[in-house]
């Protein structure tokens, strides 16, 4: 797993303070989180953690939850984890994506990852979170560029993940989260300029 | 007409500053070439074969003449002295430089105007009927609607990298003059018994190389719900829609693999789950807002029947000018008023060909002027590639036509078989097979008659230089695909397709002609078309009608036998 960084909805790095751990599968994609664990050593853990598992594992053929998995898994880590949260990846979680389920909503964490930059099926999937209520933290990781950051925010995105070259890469990356700030979240009718009657 | 508030107007300003910045990056080497290829997209450039084209939005067809100025300056300044609208009513230049796209982009944002969104995998420039607010079977105007689609779709931060391009085209009155039915989505306003406004929705429409006539999946959407319906196509679309072959991407392809109904009910179900009476509901207040900025202009009232034997005696003195009024004049629900068609299809013009859709700088000042002094300073663009100036008073015409002539843009063909719709083909796009404008040249010197083009009546002749059809040349009476085999360029026919209310996809004639042969082969089919048609006194069957009736069979003997 290359070096990453993390940034919050402002841009500033706030990978000192992040401890999110994936749990290492064998589709884990890079930069999903800032480290990963495998599930034997967190087993052996005293201190509890806060573990990323991956959607995509605690789902059937159908894509549909199987049945009393997540809470076999929850039961199985409860000693060593203190919060859960869950990847998910618009390339194989498409049927999800599309009937988000309860148990979703109720998650500290859904990390989003993008796996090429025209896929624009993530912002659909932090849109529709947004408008079901979700209040937890949505973070965006995978191949997701800088000039989408701001429309990333405004579907409700509030964190990102980004590698340590693109990060350098980038003069002045706080611009990225201020582009086109006037353009609104496309979730009211109200806000369109001739309603807002600015 | 909408103008813009200090919301829109950052808005745009924003734009310009951030494409500023991408174009710098993308200069520098900072901004991979994978990344700026959709951003610059989004921003109407393409990179074409001799230098970039801009594209530049003209939302719903509707031009203030300041803004027309503003395009002829950029076109001296920037460009070659030329602009082409295109058949979504957009204005394209061939020739900017890369670098100097942010500073047009500027100049553009000064009069309100943009190139956002007018390419790439987004919620294009929205279309709709020229002669919205004029037409005397309207519904309702649909322009209103228009607007609060642009607004919504501007920016709109959910669906600006979806699988393929996404247009959407409103029209308020039965016949349908914007080619709805081939479009991604077809608003149809319609009134229910109560008097309430509403749209049928159409879906999945579109050309390209699977032509597919759209499908309607609600036949009466009440107008509140417009926004968050569309929210919900589109989501499904965006999460649904292939994203593995370009050429299986666009809605058309989803919509034809699950059926109309399957995919109305996944609409539906998104709709209801999501976002259906949520805050994405529009209020009468909004409404009024939207219509409040397209309030019928300061109508003269005049006396219907004097006007009308004052022109008839200007008619009857000038054989040029009646030739003209019967042709590209249109009845307007205001007496003393008529909407004029400004054909774009000059053909030659000393000798030498004037491609379709083409307008120079000179001939844009002198229309705005013209503009401001008959058609209280607003001009449309229209699907066929011509400019309308919608609200003339009748006793203006002949001051009017005869300026018009004197600018080449007078001439009396429209809806003839020289009105052709013509897209910019090899000469200027990277994409095109073939060239288009030498043929369009070729069938100009073919069909030179106006009298004869008149007998003729209505044909539509579109003619594309690649299967991606931006000319719709599946759609026209005629159609024309350019094709390249071995390096030579050589052109399919096709028959019997239209873009109206009888929506239909043309179909193929035979194996394609040499270019040499093109207008030759037109004059073949032509030739069938009057042998076979019957008329009586009061109707002549028109091309459609004829090929419906008897097929294509004797049109391939003709050419091919």
């Amino acid at each position: 797993m290359g070096n990453h960084h993390v940034l919050n909805e402002q841009g500033a790095d706030i990978s000192q303070n992040d401890s999110w751990l994936a749990l290492s599968t064998n589709e884990l994609p890079d930069g999903i989180a800032l480290t990963h664990i495998s599930l034997l050593e967190l087993l052996q853990k005293q201190e509890r953690l806060e573990v990323l598992l991956p959607l995509s594992d605690l789902l059937d053929a159908k894509g549909n939850i199987a049945g009393g998995l997540l809470e076999q898994v929850r039961e199985l880590l409860a000693q060593h984890t203190s919060r859960f949260g869950v990847w998910v990846t618009s390339d194989s979680d498409t049927e999800v994506l599309t009937r988000i389920p309860e148990f979703l909503l109720q998650q500290d964490l859904i990390v989003i990852h993008v796996p090429a930059f025209t896929d624009g099926r993530g912002f659909s999937f932090a849109q529709t979170l947004r408008q079901l209520g979700y209040q937890g933290e949505i973070r965006m990781a995978g191949k997701f560029g800088r000039d989408q950051i701001a429309y990333l925010l405004r579907a409700g995105a509030d964190s990102f993940v980004i590698s340590e070259h693109d990060l350098q890469s980038i003069s002045d990356i706080s611009q990225a989260f201020n582009a086109l700030a006037s353009s609104y979240d496309g979730r009211n009718a109200a806000d369109l300029p001739m309603f807002a009657g600015a | 007409m909408y103008q813009y508030n200090y919301a829109d107007q950052t808005l745009v300003e924003e734009r310009v500053a951030q494409f500023r910045d991408q174009t710098e990056r993308f200069l520098a080497g900072e901004l991979p070439e994978e990344q700026f290829l959709p951003l610059r997209l989004q921003n109407g450039l393409y990179i074409q074969r001799y230098a970039p084209m801009l594209r530049i939005a003209v939302p719903y067809g509707l031009l203030a003449t300041y803004q027309l100025r503003k395009l002829a300056e950029i076109t001296r300044k920037y460009d070659k002295g030329y602009g082409h609208f295109t058949t979504r009513t957009n204005m394209q230049l061939n020739w900017p430089k890369l670098e100097e796209v942010p500073d047009i982009l500027a100049e553009l944002a000064s009069v309100q105007m943009h190139s956002i969104q007018t390419s790439g995998n987004c919620i294009r420039n929205t279309t709709t009927d020229p002669y919205a607010g004029i037409h005397k079977e309207e519904i309702a105007d649909p322009r209103p609607y228009c607007e609060i689609i642009r607004q919504w779709s501007t920016f709109h931060p959910e669906f600006a990298f979806l699988p393929r391009k996404f247009k959407i085209a409103v029209i308020g009155t039965a016949n349908d003059r914007a080619a709805t039915q081939v479009h991604d989505i077809g608003l149809h306003l319609k009134a229910n018994e109560e008097g309430e406004l509403g749209f049928e929705v159409i879906v999945g429409g579109g050309l390209g190389r699977t032509p597919v006539i759209g499908k309607t999946i609600n036949k009466f959407l009440p107008r509140e719900h417009l926004l968050s319906y569309l929210d919900a196509i589109l989501r499904v679309y965006n999460l649904h829609g292939r994203r593995d072959n370009k050429f299986k991407a666009r809605i058309k392809i989803l919509v034809e693999s699950m059926g109309g109904p399957a995919f109305a009910k996944l609409v539906d179900a998104e709709w209801e789950a999501n976002i259906k009476d949520g805050p994405l509901t529009l209020t009468d207040a909004n409404f009024a807002t939207a219509s409040s900025f397209f309030t019928e202009p300061d109508y003269l009232s005049f006396d219907a029947l004097q006007i009308q034997s004052e022109l008839q005696q200007t008619l009857d003195g000038d054989k040029d000018f009646a030739a003209w009024y019967n042709q590209n004049t249109v009845a307007h629900k205001i007496a003393g008023y008529r909407a004029v068609v400004i054909s774009l299809k000059a053909g030659l013009v000393n000798g030498s060909y004037v491609p379709s859709g083409d307008i120079s700088e000179s001939q844009m000042d002198a229309l705005a002027d013209l503009a401001d002094k008959h058609s209280f300073g607003e001009l449309r663009g229209t699907y066929q590639q011509n400019l309308v100036f919608a609200d003339v008073q009748t006793n203006q015409l002949y001051e009017l036509w005869q300026q018009l002539v004197e600018l080449h843009l007078a001439r009396p063909n429209i809806n003839t078989l020289t009105d052709m719709i013509v897209c910019p083909g090899w000469d200027f796009c990277s994409l095109a097979n073939a060239t288009t404008h030498n043929i369009a040249e070729q069938i100009e010197k073919q069909f030179d008659d106006l009298d004869y083009l008149y007998d003729l009546g209505e044909i539509r002749l579109n003619m594309s230089g690649c299967m991606n059809a931006c000319a719709h040349h599946h759609t026209g009476d005629i159609g024309i695909l350019g094709v390249d085999k071995k390096g030579e360029y050589w052109y399919q026919i096709s028959l019997g397709g239209n873009s109206s209310n009888n929506a239909k996809i043309g179909k193929i004639l035979g194996k394609a002609v040499p270019s040499d042969d093109v207008a030759t082969t037109i004059q073949k089919i032509v030739d069938v078309y009057l042998e076979q048609r019957v008329s009586d006194e009061n109707e002549v069957e028109g091309f459609g009608e004829v090929i419906n009736r008897i097929g294509l069979a004797p049109f391939k003997e003709k050419v091919y036998g």
